[in-house]
């Protein structure tokens, strides 16, 4: 009998606990979990970080892929009651990872940003860190020094009963300067010009970088007697297509006598970035051949109108002076 | 406090208890390396798959509730927004049976074809993989495998609680996508078009235009190269150009030929090699022109020779024929024209007026007449200088008038009195003495020859009358 009234009681407090465990397990269900850091007080926190170092470092448009390494920071936040009841019992089970998503949701137009691992698994502990990166190119039309960014949404989805996050984190760099310069000719490159004549050779510039460009300009040694000048430097302004205008000029040597010399010129021109003289691009050339040839003076057709004079005034002298050798002779 | 505080503490383990972290369904893809970096006609190989996340890789898993699960890859977007015929985009397999003990993942290739055409040229972007992860479950209800952490009872409530029943007997497939970021090699590239033979005189200047096509996939810089063997011309490089992927655009060579007189038709090879200037050492172009110099040249420094030589030639030969005539008419005077002479001109004026056939008939008398005269004193005056040449009169030394004998004269004048009917007067040769003589000499013979033209007219006249 004492036996049949004990296996009564047990079954009373057995079915009692499973009914109590289903009632839990119901009420946990049903209650909507998103609101369960107020009631539960149990939630996944996480922060992003990068080195500033890093990002403060311009990126090669086109030529460089830059890795930002990130940090994720992993926390999860209780109260000292029910959440922590939570937490304490899934961490003795030890199932699970906490799975930080991270998606690249914006970004400057002119970049490509990729994450390394768009899912990260991190320990299930009160606190863990976790490493992986943002691989970046951009293109050649990035303004130089201009401020670039990434926008990510990283967010944890509920992780049981501990409630996930979610957070948009922006990430900001800086383009490099890329100098990109058109040369263009607005006349032939060769020319045919006398001694005392001058060669001019406009020079059209226009800025296909992605900054204000100043572009030094220079010429290459020359044989003695030869003179040319170029335009010290222009500046082209920061829009794609911005156009200025450098002049060559050349001066054959004009010594007196007959003149058959040609030379080649090489104009060096180097981009700059205007603001940043440190910033230099790769040189590139212009070449031009001029011919001089002719009769130079040098100078004295200035005087052949007297010589001319004297010489009308020696001949009209000569005539005269035989004129009256004649007539003596005669006489 | 305390004792609810640790009530509530006993009530968040329970319920963490009913409610375990549950991750049967979540998945992550990776792909090993996420960044690729591909030049053009390149191939590299890469991983893509499901992570696995306790490794953070691709691991080995079994399902025991799941019947079958597969993977099937799909490349879904190319960087870029490049089409489909830029890239070759292989896995290997395509499809991946997970049930049969294989990787989570697959060996995927991606090759950039060389572009048959460079208006689109291929940027660095964001290579899109579709992965399509298909799960065929059994019945989760009741399955046919032992749960690890619970008898089939609680499994079954489990079941029906949490939902994941309702799953059995179902093939659900879940699609993820991963990214990788690829970034194209700079391809330097360009095309030079073909130049025609160009000719050029000798002493030429000039800038012969080439174009050139960026076939590359950025923004170029192209420099010039230029390698000749006739170093005798003067050639300048063509001038630098930019240009954007598909661009085309001319330069300049510039060529000075040098100077010759005459060239039959020389030709002359010039080799034009193009380069980026981010990769100087690499020629991305060649083209070879050729030049032909060809023609006459004669500029200011040779023209100014010849006509120097021309006109000491013409100098040379007004001088000989003044010496000549002053030699003559020491010798001899020339005839004069009969129709020039005053009385003959009024005669002749006179007679055209009133006959014209005898006007005519006269002027024709008159011109033979001194075709005749001119003929003899020409004749007389070569004989005379050729005797004096024959004798070797030094030059410089006055030319004496010639002496003949009675006898010569006599003959000459016979024969010419059968030859001509008129004949100019012969200058009589009489020593100079000294200039002033030898002047008053020359008038008075004129005189002569006058008076004695005037009776001939006179004698013709008389004749015209006499009929």
């Amino acid at each position: 009998m004492e036996i049949i009234l004990k296996s009564k009681n047990y079954k009373k407090i057995a079915s009692s606990l499973v009914l109590f465990l289903v009632i839990i397990s119901i009420f946990s269900i049903i209650i909507p979990v998103s609101r369960s850091d107020k009631i539960y007080n149990a939630r996944c926190w996480f922060d992003l970080e990068w080195s500033d170092i890093e990002t403060q470092k311009p990126v090669v448009p086109r030529d460089e892929i830059k890795i930002f390494n990130l940090t994720v920071k992993f926390e999860i936040r209780t109260g000292e009651s029910y959440g922590k009841g939570v937490v304490d019992a899934y961490l003795a089970v030890g199932r699970g990872n906490p799975l930080i998503e991270l998606e690249v949701i914006d970004s400057s137009p002119w970049c490509d940003a990729v994450m390394e691992r768009p899912t990260i698994a991190t320990n299930f502990t009160w606190s863990t860190e976790a490493k992986t990166a943002i691989f970046i190119t951009i293109n050649e039309n990035a303004p130089a020094y201009g401020e670039g960014f990434i926008k990510i949404h990283a967010y944890a989805k509920n992780l049981g009963l501990i409630e996930g996050y979610s957070n948009n984190f922006t990430l900001p760099f800086t383009p490099a300067y890329k100098p990109i310069v058109d040369a263009k000719l607005l006349n032939l490159n060769s020319k045919k010009i006398s001694p005392n004549d001058e060669a001019v050779f406009p020079i059209e510039l226009e800025n296909m970088g992605n900054a204000r460009t100043k572009v030094l300009l220079e010429v290459n040694e020359l044989p003695e007697g030869w003179t040319a000048t170029v335009t010290d430097y222009v500046i082209l302004a920061e829009q794609e297509g911005s156009k200025e205008t450098a002049y060559l000029s050349v001066i054959p040597p004009s010594g007196l006598g007959y003149h058959d010399e040609e030379i080649s010129i090489t104009v060096k021109m180097t981009p700059i970035m205007a603001e940043n003289p440190e910033e230099v691009g790769n040189p590139f050339y212009a070449n031009f051949v001029v011919e001089s040839r002719g009769f130079s003076g040098n100078g004295i057709e200035q005087y052949i109108f007297y010589i001319i004079i004297i010489g009308v005034i020696l001949l009209i002298i000569l005539l005269i002076y035989k004129r009256v050798n004649k007539k003596n002779l005669e006489n | 406090v305390k004792p609810i505080k640790y009530l509530l503490y006993l009530l968040g383990k329970a319920s963490a208890a009913l409610k375990p972290v549950f991750q049967f369904f979540a998945a992550a893809v990776i792909a090993e390396p996420a960044v690729i970096e591909i030049g053009y006609g390149e191939t590299v190989n890469f991983q893509v798959g499901m992570m696995d996340f306790n490794t953070g890789t691709f691991t080995e898993e079994s399902f025991p509730f799941l019947e079958a699960r597969t993977l099937n890859f799909k490349a879904v977007e190319y960087p870029g927004n490049s089409d489909q015929e830029s890239w070759y985009v292989d896995f290997d397999p395509f499809l991946v049976d997970l049930q049969s003990g294989a990787l989570p993942a697959t060996n995927a290739s991606i090759s950039l074809r060389t572009p048959p055409i460079n208006e689109n040229a291929i940027q660095s972007g964001i290579l899109k993989i579709n992965i399509t992860d298909t799960w065929s479950y059994g019945n989760l209800y009741w399955p046919s495998f032992r749960p690890g952490f619970a008898n089939k009872s609680v499994w079954l409530i489990m079941a029906l609680l949490m939902g994941f029943g309702k799953y059995s007997g179902h093939t659900l497939p879940e699609y993820h996508e991963v990214e990788i970021l690829v970034k194209i090699k700079p391809y330097h590239s360009a095309e030079l078009d073909a130049v025609k033979l160009v000719e050029f005189r000798p002493n030429d200047v000039a800038s012969i235009p080439v174009g050139i096509t960026n076939i590359g996939n950025y923004n170029d810089t192209i420099n010039f190269r230029v390698v000749s063997k006739h170093e005798d011309i003067r050639i300048s490089n063509p001038v630098s150009i930019t240009l954007a992927p598909g661009e085309k655009k001319d330069t300049y060579l510039g060529v000075a030929i040098p100077q010759s007189f005459f060239d039959t038709g020389t030709l002359h090879e010039i080799k034009i090699e193009a380069y980026s200037i981010d990769d100087p050492n690499v020629t991305i172009a060649e083209r070879t022109v050729i030049v032909e110099t060809r023609g006459i040249n004669v500029d200011e420094r040779n023209g100014s020779v010849f006509g120097f030589l021309f006109f000491l030639l013409i100098l040379g030969v007004a001088f000989v024929y003044y010496r000549r005539k002053k030699m003559h008419n020491q010798i001899c005077v020339k005839p004069d024209k009969p129709w020039k002479i005053a009385e003959e001109e009024t005669y002749l004026e006179k007679l055209k007026s009133e006959d014209k056939d005898k006007y005519n008939e006269t002027l024709k008398m008159m011109q033979d007449e001194y075709q005749s005269s001119l003929l003899w004193y020409r004749n007389y005056c070569n004989s005379v200088l050729s005797q004096k040449y024959k004798k070797k009169i030094p030059k410089g030394k006055k030319l004496k008038p010639v002496e003949k004998s009675t006898k010569t004269k006599k003959e000459e004048a016979t024969k010419l009195k059968e030859t001509q009917p008129e004949k100019p007067i012969i200058k009589e040769k009489e020593p100079i003495i000294k200039k002033t003589t030898f002047l008053e000499d020359k008038e008075k013979q004129r005189a002569i020859k006058r008076i004695k033209q005037q009776q001939e007219k006179q004698k013709r006249k008389f004749k015209n009358l006499g009929g």
